[in-house]
């Protein structure tokens, strides 16, 4: 397993804090592709800007860092470009949830085939330390000298209103089960989200891992059942005392939005032939 | 087996060699690299380290998975003491933020981390401390080596 994972890593060594969480999800994404037999240049790791947002630099695979809060959009349009590319989001709750927050709530109605890791860490950590959209509420922070005053977002839930296919939540403290959801996700022919609570320890020390080791417990250690859409409703409203992590919801037979998108039912892009030479050249001189 | 008997508790060794200043903080360091050994060890190992801790530590060792999480390494091994450490040197004016001392932090959470597997490999058997020495994430050894500390 170990040598499979080592086609995926590079000599740079990151450069996050130690003992970030960011360093479990590093592990758990490349452990996941390769369980899944999947080639560095058959992935491709899009992310935000953010401290997680580094991430597609620390491994070997095709990497895309777009501008904060637009990895979705690219991410998109690179499937729908190459269906047979696996194309996985990294970013963070600032990035998915805030500046992106749009972009989040329509590529899940729309469900494309990416699977989207948010590394979700509470906080602003790049910036050091403003208060992100999942900050829980009083937490005093750099822009909130007197305490949050808006509710969090709660992403699960949010997806779920939202009509997403697949929802999970991991803990960047436990990468191994970490990468089994993340195998679930990229393996399902939908938009995929896995929330990750992932500890910050600079800028969010709250929720550390023995913050989060207190209070989360495995869904499939409880026979929840993720097909139902009312139970799934339930356990994405749990926080504070027990944090559910597994998979929240997963739903069968919802075909993929670049199978239904009609300008592509000839084939993606990069299974047709290019415009000729002729043609492009045409093309530019309608321009000079 | 038999057990060396240390008269010392080990937060009280680890409070004096670690300088810390009060014994809560000695244990919140112990049950910090505690925890995160739950995590990489296996369950033989896992007894073997409660035979020689006293029972209100055994916890500590015993919140992890049913079994090790292979893809601990030594950076987020560190995560867990981490926590317990000053990570932040306060507000840095000219950007609004907090100036970070992470980079600073992390040397000081390695010779932690070391002090604590050195005072609790030392109360162990010779062999069970090199079965669970060999369970840690790979690099770790090397990284809090304290010939290493800054
Ligand atoms: C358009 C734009 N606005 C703001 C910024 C500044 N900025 C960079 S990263 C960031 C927030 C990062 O938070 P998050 O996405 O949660 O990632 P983390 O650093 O916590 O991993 C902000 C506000 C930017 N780079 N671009
Ligand atoms: S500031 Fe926080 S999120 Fe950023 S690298 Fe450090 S621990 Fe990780």
């Amino acid at each position: 397993m170990s040598d499979a994972r080592d086609e995926f890593d590079l000599a740079l060594k990151p450069t996050w804090c130690p003992g970030c969480g960011d360093f479990g999800i590093l592990s758990a994404v490349k452990d996941a592709l390769t369980t899944l037999a999947i080639s560095p240049h058959e992935a491709l790791v899009v992310s935000g800007i953010g401290c997680g947002s580094k991430l597609p630099d620390y491994m070997h695979a095709n990497g895309f860092m777009t501008l904060h809060g637009r990895p979705l959009a690219v991410a998109t349009g690179a499937k729908l470009a190459n269906h047979a590319l696996h194309v996985i989001v990294v970013d963070g709750d600032g990035d998915a949830y805030g500046i992106g927050g749009n972009h989040f709530i329509h590529t899940v109605r729309r469900n494309p085939d990416i699977t989207h890791i948010v590394e979700d860490n509470q906080i602003y950590a790049l910036t050091k330390g403003q208060y992100s959209p999942t900050t829980p509420q009083g937490k005093v922070t750099t822009t909130s000298p007197e305490g949050a005053i808006e509710r969090p977002v709660n992403p699960v839930a949010l997806a779920l209103a939202m009509g997403a296919t697949f929802v999970a939540r991991g803990f960047a403290g436990e990468p191994h089960h970490l990468s089994g959801l993340i195998q679930l996700a990229i393996r399902h022919p939908g938009y995929a989200l896995v929330d990750v609570l992932q500890p910050c320890v600079v800028f969010n020390r709250a929720q550390s891992y023995d913050w989060y080791r207190q209070r989360i417990y495995k869904l499939e250690e409880t026979g929840h059942d993720a097909r139902d859409p009312a139970a799934a409703g339930t356990v994405a409203r749990e926080w504070e005392e027990r944090i559910p992590i597994g998979v929240i919801y997963a739903e069968e037979g919802v075909p993929a939005y670049e199978a239904q998108l009609p300008a592509l039912q000839p084939g993606p892009l990069t299974a047709r032939a290019g415009p000729s030479a002729t043609r492009f050249e045409q093309l530019i001189a309608r321009f000079r | 087996m038999v057990q060396p008997q240390l008269d010392d508790d080990i937060c009280d060794a680890v409070q004096g060699r670690a300088s810390l200043p009060g014994k809560a903080e000695a244990t919140e360091l112990v049950q910090g690299v505690l925890q995160a050994l739950a995590y990489v060890l296996p369950p033989e190992q896992i007894a073997a380290a409660c035979a020689c801790l006293p029972g209100d530590l055994h916890w500590c060792l015993r919140c992890g998975p049913a079994t090790p999480d292979p893809l601990i390494d030594s950076e987020l091994f560190l995560g867990w003491v981490m926590s317990s450490l000053e990570t932040t040197g306060g507000s840095d004016r000219t950007l609004g933020g907090e100036d970070p001392l992470a980079s600073l932090a992390a040397d000081e959470a390695r010779y932690r981390v070391q002090l604590v597997l050195e005072e609790l490999w030392r109360r162990m058997d010779a062999e069970q401390a090199r079965a669970c020495a060999a369970c840690l994430p790979p690099g770790l050894a090397d990284a809090v080596d304290p010939r290493r500390r800054k």
